[in-house]
C-alpha cells in the first residue's frame, strides 16, 4: 500500500512538475506575470478526454491538448500585445473565456474518462500506476531535454533576454511581441500537456478543475528556485522544480493522510505557499519584484 | 406596471373575499390546488404520483370541489420566477412544490399561499423554514435528507468489519455538508467503533486522488448526495472495484458501477407522506408548528453480483421489506 | 569613407502640450574610424540624440538616415550597437556569461542556431581572450559578476557584432580606473579595426581630448560648437569654459 502511494505521489508530482514548468516559462522567462493556466489547464484535459473518448489514440489526443494549450497562450500574449491589456488581466480575460469555451465544448461540466481510453489502457491496481509512471517519466524526460535544448537555442536565449530585459528587443533586432507571443504558447503547451496527462490518473474533466491552478504551479516553481539556490542553469532550475513538484505533493497528500478536517485543506496550501514566499523574501532568488504588470 | 398592479390588487381583493368567504366552512367549498414542478426527471415524477394518489383518496377531497393544475417549469429559471408570479396573482389554496428554487420563489412572491415541499433537502438553510421542528411560516415540507442512523444500521449489518468510513464530499455543496454533520453526529451519538474519515474535493476531478488517499485508511466508503461526487461515479466505481472496497450510496443508478448497496427514499411513499402533512393543516393544524418531516421508510438496495464477489452473505436480508436485492 | 546622418527633429511636450523641450540637430558628416564626443550640460539633449541615432525612439518629423558607402538605412531599421549607461541595460542578468555572449553571436546554419553553445563557442573564447577573468566566470549568470566585469561583458558582447555605427552612453560612469582604461583602448581599436564611428556621451572632458577626433557640444537641444582637433578650442580650458558657462546660462 505504501509503495502504491509513493508511486501515486510520482506520478502526479511529475503531472503538476510540468505545469510548474510552463508557470517558469511564463514567470520566469517572461517575467509575465501569466493567469492562462486557470483556464488552459482544463483545456487540455478537457480536449484530451474529448478526443480520446472519441476514439482517437491517447497520444494525439495529448498533443491536441498541446496546440490547444499553446494556441491559448497566444491569445494571451495578444491580448496583452496587441489591445494593450495589462499582463494579469489579459490572463484572467483568457482563462475566464476559456471556462465558458470548454464547457460548450464538452457540452456538459464534466466528462467521465473510460480507462480503455487511457494511455495506460485497462490494467488497474498497482499496474496501472506503474504503467502510468512510465508513460510519465518518458513524456517528463521528453519534455525536459525539449526545453533544455530550447533554452539553450539562440531563439530561447532570445526569449529568455527579451523577457528579462526588453531593451535588447531593439538591440537584437528581435521583436518583444513575437517573443512574448512564443514564451507564452510554450508555456501554456506545457500546461496543457499537464491537464491532458491530469485526466490520465483522474478519468475526468471538470470545468471546475482550474480553479487556483496558477497557483498550484507557482508554488511549485517557488519552491523549485528555493531548491536551486542561485543556480541559473535552465536544466538545473527544471530539475529542481520538478522535485519541488513532488515534494509538494507529497506534503498534501501527506496532510490528507493525517486526517486534516476537510475544510482547512486549502489553508494549508495557503500556508505552504506563503510560507515559501516568506523563504523567497529572506532569500536571492525573488524574481516577482521585476514582473511586469503592463 | 400600471397593469401589473392592477392584477395584483384585484388578485388581493379576490383572495381577501375568498378567505372570508371560505373561512371555516369544511363542506362542499370550492378548493382550488396546483402542483408545481421544477423540472421533470422520475423521483419528482414519483412524488406527485405519490402525492395525488394520497389527496385523491382523502376525505377532504372527496367533500369539497377540488380543481388541480399542474405546472412545469422545465428547469429554466425565467419560467420558475413566471409561474411564481403566476400564483401571487392567482392565490391558490394550496400549492405542492417539487424543487428548492421553485419553492424559494413562490415563497417570496406569494407568502400568504399554504406551501407544501415534497422533497427539501435542508429547508433552514434555504431559508424556507425558520427551524426543523417548525417552520414559523405557512409552510410545511417533508425531507429527502437521507436517514443516517439507518445508513449506519445497514452499514453495520452489512459489512460488520467494518470500522473506518471513508466520506468523499464537496465542502462547497450545502447540501453534502449537512448530510455528513448529521452522520457525524449520528456515528458520536450511536457510540461504537465506527470512525469517519473524511476527504473533500472541490470538483470531480479531485474523486480519483481522494480515493487513492483513502486507500489503506477506511474500509468502506459512503457516497452523501453530492453533486460533484456523483459526477464522477464511474471513477468511484473503478477504485472501490479494483480494491475491494464496498460503497454505499444513495442513489440507484450507483449499483451499475459496482456500489455494494444503496439506502435510497422511496418517492412515491414520500409524495404520499407529504400529502399528509397537506391534510393536517387543512384539518386545522398550524402550519408554522408543524416539524419538518423525515422520511423514515428508505428502501435499501443491494447489489448482489458486488455481496458475492466481497464474500458477504446477503441472505438475512431476503424476503425483508423495503429491501430488494438486484444481480 | 563618410558616414551621413540626416537632420535630426525632436519635440517633447509637456503635460500642458506645450513645446517643452525641442532637440534640433543639422545633417552632418563623419570620417569612419573615428570616436565622437557628444558633450553638454545635465538635459542639454544628448542621451535622447542618441537614443534617436539608435532607432530607440523616433523623431517627430521624418526619420534618422544613415548613409555610408553605398548603403543607406534608417535608424530603426537596423540592429543598434549600443552599450547603456547601465551596463545591466545590455545585459540579462538572468543569463550566463557565455549566454549573453551567445546572444550576440552569429550563427549561420540551423545547428548554429539550435547548439550554439557547442557551435559558436570558439568565437566566444576568441572575444574573451583578453579577459580572462570574464573566461573563468563563463557559466555564471551575469548577476554573479562586478560592476566593472558587467561593464566589460556589455562592451564586449554589443561589439561581437561588427556595427558600423557604435553608441556608448556614459559606458564608464561605473568603472574602476583599471577598466576604464581597457574600455577606452578597446573603443579605440573598435573604431578603427571594425572602421565605425563610435559615438560617446561623456562628461569626463580630459578624456574627451585624450580620446576624441571630433567633440559637439549641445546645449538646450542645439548643437553650438562642433570641434575638430584641430580647433583653436581644443583645450581643457576653453572646453571646461564652454560647458560650464553654458550650463549656467541655461538655468
Amino acid at each position: 500500500m505504501i509503495a502504491y502511494k509513493v508511486l501515486v505521489i510520482l506520478g502526479d508530482g511529475l503531472i503538476f512538475g510540468l505545469l510548474a514548468t510552463g508557470v517558469y516559462v511564463a514567470f520566469q522567462w517572461l517575467r509575465f506575470p501569466d493567469l492562462t493556466p486557470d483556464g488552459s489547464f482544463v483545456l487540455g484535459a478537457a480536449i484530451c478526454v474529448k478526443v480520446a473518448s472519441a476514439g482517437y489514440p491517447p497520444l494525439l489526443a495529448v498533443f491536441c491538448s498541446i496546440a490547444a494549450g499553446a494556441l491559448t497562450g497566444s491569445c494571451t500574449a495578444a491580448v496583452n500585445k496587441l489591445v494593450k491589456v495589462p499582463t494579469v488581466v489579459s490572463g484572467l480575460l483568457v482563462s475566464s473565456a476559456l471556462y465558458s469555451i470548454t464547457w460548450l465544448m464538452l457540452g456538459k461540466p464534466n466528462q467521465f474518462l473510460d480507462s480503455p481510453h487511457t494511455l495506460v489502457g485497462d490494467f488497474s491496481g498497482v499496474t496501472a500506476v506503474i504503467h502510468l509512471l512510465v508513460w510519465l517519466v518518458i513524456i517528463c524526460a521528453a519534455t525536459v531535454a525539449g526545453i533544455v535544448v530550447f533554452g539553450g537555442s539562440i531563439w530561447g536565449l532570445r526569449t529568455r533576454a527579451i523577457g528579462e530585459n526588453p531593451l535588447l528587443a531593439n538591440d537584437l533586432g528581435a521583436s518583444e511581441r513575437q517573443y512574448t507571443l512564443l514564451g507564452l504558447a510554450l508555456a501554456n503547451g506545457f500546461v496543457g500537456l499537464s491537464g491532458a496527462l491530469f485526466t490520465q490518473r483522474s478519468f475526468s474533466a471538470d470545468i471546475n478543475m482550474g480553479v487556483g491552478i496558477t497557483i498550484i504551479g507557482l508554488t511549485g516553481l517557488i519552491l523549485g528556485l528555493l531548491i536551486a539556490g542561485g543556480r541559473r542553469k535552465v536544466i538545473v532550475i527544471v530539475l529542481c522544480i520538478f522535485g519541488a513538484s513532488i515534494l509538494h505533493k507529497g506534503i498534501t497528500f501527506l496532510t490528507l493522510e493525517l486526517g486534516m478536517p476537510a475544510e482547512s485543506f486549502r489553508l494549508v496550501s495557503a500556508v505552504v505557499l506563503l510560507v515559501a514566499f516568506f523563504l523567497v523574501r529572506a532569500s536571492s532568488v525573488d524574481f516577482l519584484k521585476s514582473l511586469k504588470w503592463n | 406596471m400600471r397593469t401589473k398592479s392592477t392584477a395584483l390588487f384585484l388578485a388581493l381583493c379576490v383572495s381577501v373575499s375568498l378567505g372570508l368567504s371560505n373561512c371555516r366552512s369544511p363542506k362542499n367549498k370550492e378548493f382550488k390546488l396546483v402542483i408545481v414542478s421544477i423540472v421533470e426527471i422520475e423521483p419528482i415524477a414519483q412524488l406527485r404520483k405519490g402525492f395525488r394518489d394520497r389527496f385523491e383518496n382523502s376525505q377532504f377531497f372527496k367533500d369539497n370541489k377540488v380543481t388541480i393544475r399542474e405546472e412545469n417549469a422545465q428547469g429554466d429559471a425565467g419560467l420558475t420566477n413566471q409561474i411564481a408570479d403566476k400564483i401571487a396573482a392567482e392565490q391558490p389554496d394550496l400549492v405542492y412544490v417539487l424543487g428548492t428554487p421553485m419553492a424559494q420563489a413562490i415563497q417570496k412572491k406569494a407568502p400568504n399561499v399554504l406551501l407544501v415541499q415534497g422533497a427539501v433537502t435542508d429547508p433552514v438553510a434555504a431559508g424556507l423554514a425558520n427551524s426543523w421542528t417548525g417552520s414559523g411560516k405557512k409552510y410545511v415540507a417533508t425531507s429527502d435528507l437521507p436517514p443516517v442512523q439507518k445508513q449506519v444500521e445497514l452499514i453495520r449489518l452489512l459489512t460488520p468489519q467494518v470500522m473506518r468510513l471513508g466520506v468523499i464530499y464537496n465542502p462547497g455543496e450545502v447540501n453534502s455538508v449537512a448530510v455528513v454533520s448529521r452522520l457525524r453526529d449520528q456515528i458520536t451519538k450511536a457510540g461504537g467503533n465506527l470512525k469517519l474519515v473524511e476527504r473533500p474535493i472541490a470538483n470531480s476531478g479531485d474523486v480519483a486522488a481522494a480515493v487513492q488517499s483513502l486507500l489503506g485508511n477506511i474500509d468502506a466508503i459512503y457516497l452523501p448526495p453530492d453533486n460533484t461526487a456523483h459526477a464522477a461515479l464511474p471513477v468511484l466505481g473503478k477504485f472501490t472495484r479494483e480494491n475491494k472496497i464496498p460503497l454505499y450510496a444513495t442513489v440507484s443508478n450507483a449499483l451499475d458501477q459496482g456500489a455494494l448497496a444503496t439506502l435510497s427514499l422511496d418517492f412515491t411513499q414520500l409524495g404520499g407522506e407529504s400529502a399528509d402533512l397537506a391534510l393536517q393543516v387543512l384539518g386545522g393544524k398550524d402550519p408554522s408548528t408543524i416539524p419538518i418531516q423525515i422520511s423514515e421508510n428508505p428502501t435499501v438496495t443491494i447489489n448482489g453480483k458486488v455481496a458475492t464477489a466481497y464474500g458477504l452473505d446477503v441472505s438475512g436480508f431476503r424476503g425483508k421489506p423495503n429491501v430488494k436485492i438486484v444481480e | 569613407m563618410e558616414l551621413n546622418i540626416t537632420g535630426i527633429e525632436k519635440t517633447f511636450r509637456s503635460s500642458g502640450g506645450d513645446p517643452a523641450f525641442l532637440l534640433s540637430l543639422p545633417a552632418m558628416t563623419f570620417e569612419t574610424g573615428s570616436i565622437i564626443f557628444v558633450m553638454g550640460h545635465n538635459g542639454s539633449g544628448k542621451t535622447v540624440t542618441l537614443k534617436l541615432m539608435a532607432g530607440e525612439i523616433l523623431p517627430s518629423n521624418g526619420n534618422v538616415r544613415f548613409s555610408l558607402g553605398g548603403s543607406s538605412w534608417k535608424a530603426d531599421e537596423r540592429p543598434s550597437g549600443i552599450v547603456r549607461q547601465q551596463a545591466e541595460d545590455s545585459l540579462a542578468m538572468d543569463l550566463s556569461v557565455k549566454e549573453n555572449l551567445l546572444l550576440r553571436g552569429s550563427p549561420r546554419s540551423i545547428l548554429d542556431h539550435v547548439f550554439p553553445s557547442v557551435r559558436l563557442k570558439d568565437q566566444i573564447i576568441r572575444l574573451l581572450s583578453t579577459h580572462p577573468e570574464l573566461l573563468r566566470k563563463l557559466e555564471q549568470p551575469c548577476r554573479n559578476l562586478s560592476g566593472g566585469q558587467r561593464q566589460a561583458l556589455a562592451f564586449l558582447s554589443v561589439t561581437s557584432r561588427n556595427y558600423p555605427v557604435l553608441f556608448l552612453d556614459e559606458f564608464l560612469a561605473a568603472t574602476d580606473s583599471g577598466t576604464s582604461r581597457l574600455l577606452r583602448r578597446l573603443a579605440r581599436d573598435y573604431a578603427t579595426q571594425a572602421n565605425a564611428c563610435v559615438f560617446i556621451v561623456s562628461h569626463d572632458v580630459p578624456m574627451a581630448l585624450e580620446d576624441a577626433d571630433r567633440i559637439l557640444v549641445l546645449m538646450n537641444g542645439k548643437l553650438i560648437r562642433d570641434l575638430g582637433r584641430d580647433d583653436p578650442d581644443w583645450d581643457e580650458s576653453a572646453l571646461m569654459r564652454l560647458l560650464m558657462e553654458r550650463g549656467e546660462e541655461s538655468r
